[in-house]
């Protein structure tokens, strides 16, 4: 499809975006989508851009843009928008440290056991909320060893390769993820390897610090073009990062190759339900011993392939009830923000409050961020879709 | 994976269709590219507001009207569509709002007259699916009415709409006088209040409470008092009920500018419905092109973020809406269909389209033009060849009928879209 030339003129102000916004809901203050997307972005495009504080409200959850019957591509107004207004006030140091995981990541899976003790001391966080202002939202911990370590480096003979854009999570906090996918496909032919990759650069994206998001996409879109160019395909099991290689990078950045890498992206869940389809995914089903409720992240609706790593599940057997109470309200970084926190948790009430009615033992889901908050929230603990399905599988 | 069928648009038609197709035990995806116009809707849905070639007077009874209209005019979407499949799609739509906790009625009385409803401008609107919440409004049962507006919410004028319908009523010997008043909530917040905001605030009962004491203090004695559509967003009939309770009046609801808190309430009824009965939704990206051969359509192409991908079926619902939903498209010289390129009757020069418009007496032409269709819903060349056939048509694409000015929209939509997802 064509690129509209004046994407504001598609906006009809029917408001549909507005009625959805997780933050509009919670939040008195926040304008909406409409008003700081397409209305504001008519002033935008003057020499000095108008600019509205209040856009670093924005989630960048995507749920207005899936709304809009004219699909106006709202978030990319209000990231530019937030770009300028970073640009305007400079970046706290804090802003900057929520920006860089991949950095943070490599310092604190480097001394893993005595940061994730650090960080998890009532002083630090009493420290980080006052000094930096961070809200008392735990951080994930960190792992030891990364999945880049941990992961076999040669696969079957005949085996056909497969890349994996693993994201910050799956390599510095919980390679489990990434292992248990390499398992269930090592049993069906693939090897799954990592190509040089680095953050996928949406929580500088999410931070308006657009020039470190540039700089990352470009290292990431040369290295997968090379991968996408010897005939593989990519798979991922963040849905963030998904959505990242999938739209971010071709619509905000004209970055060449980045439309071919988008085209080659599949979440591991559309790629498991393309391999049950074939009839070569098959579970060895025995009695299922916790309840199971799965929340679907918002950037998994956004991707517009439904919620595959669900239907995988209940076609392998896995009784599990679908919570759909929308928005965790975490985003990534946003929640870790003091003065965000309170609307953050607002957001989130519905879903845990569906959570703590269906009583499950264990809330699946892809997003890392999310389990990170709902684990905060409820206590219950959350698990990635693809350990479980490892799990079935592992005995077959 | 290939569905039995796939509906195309997410208005009153795609919806309908998509329903009633899984009612007969199909599978059914239904694609569109966001909520359709329901969600932007008053939540009303008309049947026949006015007779075509009537351009003054409402019908109070819509279904001698529709007979007329089957006898003679054999291409209007309701002669196609047939009397069964329309009292099969009202039944459909109240069980749809039953199952939501916010049950419709069909008609005003026994005898299956429209309801006339007061609208936020203060004229009269026929119309004949409505919300419990809204019905209480008609303006037949009279009495002293206060119409309650809140400063904060700039999208509804009680004494413009008062003012209005007081001279309304008694130009049509109408009884009741309406009185207005406008009380101040005192909400902080940067942002102007919508109807949604507001809805939100009516579903707690601490402000509940805060606003009855505000409008009890202005005035009592009422037989009944009228909102802005904003009676809770979930639960409206519990809204309604504590309100009516605190109030010792009955209590209706006025449909808002969009965001239009019934629009919403009707389609959340719908999506929750069609979740719940297996239907598969993919909502939020255009249908860009449909691929066919040998005259049947084998897949639609949705363009996803990164990739497009198509979807296969053995039969496709086409309702993706007239020239303000997307299904039509205009330019300088012609209007067509947007997926199939399926031929739409039109005025062919364009010079004609412009003359001297209202919105209620005699129309527009171009608000009839659209797709001709047979006596199956499926599209028709000008020879009156079936084009495909396995895609039906659907709601505001139809052709030969004026739904602004007959007030028949809703009725078209839904009854169409019953027809479809019956046949498909």
């Amino acid at each position: 499809m064509e690129e509209t030339k004046f994407p504001v003129d598609l906006c009809l102000k029917c408001t549909i975006c507005t009625s959805y916004c997780p933050v509009v809901r919670v939040n008195g203050n926040f304008p909406g989508p409409k008003h700081l997307g397409p209305d504001l972005e008519r002033h935008r495009l003057h020499t000095r851009p108008v600019v509205d504080e209040l856009a670093d409200y924005c989630l960048n959850c995507k749920t207005c843009e899936i709304a809009c019957p004219e699909n106006v591509k709202i978030t990319l107004f209000n990231t530019r928008a937030k770009g300028e207004l970073a640009k305007r006030r400079g970046l706290s140091f804090r802003n900057r440290l929520l920006s860089r995981p991949e950095i943070l990541g490599q310092l604190c899976s480097a001394t893993a056991p005595l940061t994730n003790r650090l960080l998890g001391a009532r002083a630090t966080r009493v420290l980080l909320n006052k000094v930096l202002g961070l809200s008392y939202q735990p951080f994930p911990s960190y792992a030891p060893r990364t999945l880049k370590k941990l992961l076999p480096r040669n696969g079957a003979k005949n085996a056909k390769k497969i890349a994996y854009f693993s994201g910050c999570y799956a390599n510095y906090n919980d390679p489990q993820i990434g292992q248990a996918l390499a398992t269930v496909l090592a049993r069906r032919g693939y090897e799954v390897f990592m190509p040089p990759q680095t953050c996928c650069g949406l929580p500088a994206i999410a931070n308006g610090d657009l020039d470190s998001a540039y700089r990352k996409a470009q290292y990431n879109i040369s290295s997968l073009q090379e991968v996408i160019d010897s005939g593989m395909d990519i798979i991922t099991t963040c849905t963030s990062c998904a959505m990242v290689l999938r739209s971010e990078y071709k619509d905000l950045f004209s970055i060449q190759g980045a439309k071919e890498v988008a085209a080659r992206v599949y979440d591991f869940g559309e790629f498991l339900l393309q391999l049950y389809e074939q009839g070569v995914l098959n579970a060895d089903f025995r009695e299922q011993a916790l309840s199971l409720a799965y929340h679907a992240p918002c950037h998994l609706k956004a991707l517009g392939i439904g919620l595959p790593g669900l239907e995988v599940l209940r076609l392998l057997g896995v009784k599990i009830h679908e919570l759909d109470a929308g928005c965790c309200g975490l985003a990534g970084t946003y929640g870790f923000k003091r003065e965000k926190y309170e609307t953050s948790m607002d957001i989130g009430k519905p879903l845990f409050q569906a959570i703590a009615r269906s009583g499950a033992d264990r809330v699946v889901t892809e997003c890392p961020m999310c389990k990170v908050r709902i684990e905060h929230a409820t206590g219950t603990r959350v698990v990635h879709p693809v350990t479980i399905i490892c799990s079935l599988l592992s005995a077959s | 994976m290939k569905y039995d069928v796939i509906v195309i648009g997410a208005g009153l038609a795609g919806l309908t269709a998509a329903a009633r197709a899984r009612e007969k035990g199909k599978s059914v995806l239904l694609l569109a590219t966001g909520p359709g116009t329901v969600s932007i809707s008053s939540g009303c849905i008309d049947l026949l507001g006015y007779q075509p070639g009537d351009k003054v007077y409402f019908t109070p009874e819509p279904w001698s009207a529709i007979g007329t209209i089957m006898d003679e005019l054999p291409r209007h979407p309701y002669r196609l569509v047939g009397r069964d499949h329309i009292q099969g799609a009202l039944e459909l739509l109240l069980k749809v709002c039953r199952e939501s906790n916010n049950p419709y009625l069909a008609g005003r009385t026994r005898a299956r007259e429209n309801f006339l409803l007061p609208t936020a401008i203060g004229t009269i609107k026929p119309t004949y699916l409505v919300p419990e919440t809204i019905a209480q409004g008609d303006i037949t049962s009279g009495g002293d009415v206060m119409i309650v507006g809140f400063k904060e919410l700039k999208d509804f004028f009680p004494h413009y709409l008062v003012d209005n319908l007081n001279a309304t009523l008694a130009r049509f010997g109408y009884p009741g006088r309406y009185h207005g008043v406008t009380i101040e909530l005192g909400v902080s917040g940067n942002r102007d209040l919508t109807a949604y905001d507001l809805a939100r605030l009516l579903e707690t009962e601490e402000w509940r409470e805060k606003i009855v004491r505000k409008i009890l203090s202005s005035g009592k004695g009422f037989t009944r008092v009228g909102f802005p559509a904003t009676l809770g967003l979930d639960r409206p009939l519990e809204v309604q009920k504590d309100l009516e309770s605190r109030l010792g009046c009955s209590v209706f609801e006025i449909p808002t500018l969009p965001p239009s808190v019934p629009g919403l309430r009707l389609y959340e009824a719908f999506i929750r419905y069609l979740k719940k009965s297996g239907v598969k939704l993919l909502i939020g990206y255009p249908i860009s092109k449909a691929s066919t051969r040998g005259g049947q359509c084998l897949s639609v192409t949705a363009h996803l973020p990164g990739r497009d991908k198509d979807f296969s079926a053995d039969a496709f619902i086409l309702a993706t809406g007239g020239l303000l939903g997307g299904g039509l498209v205009a330019d300088h010289m012609h209007i067509r269909e947007t997926i199939f390129a399926f031929p739409v009757h039109q005025i062919s020069n364009h010079r004609n389209w412009f003359h001297s418009y209202s919105l209620l007496k005699g129309g527009h032409p171009l608000d009839s033009f659209g797709l001709s269709v047979d006596d199956y819903l499926r599209p028709i060349s000008s020879s009156g060849r079936v084009i495909m056939e396995n895609v039906f048509a659907a709601g505001e694409i139809l052709g030969y009928y004026d739904p602004y000015k007959e007030k028949s929209g809703g009725g078209v939509a839904l009854s169409s879209g019953f027809k479809a997802g019956s046949l498909a």
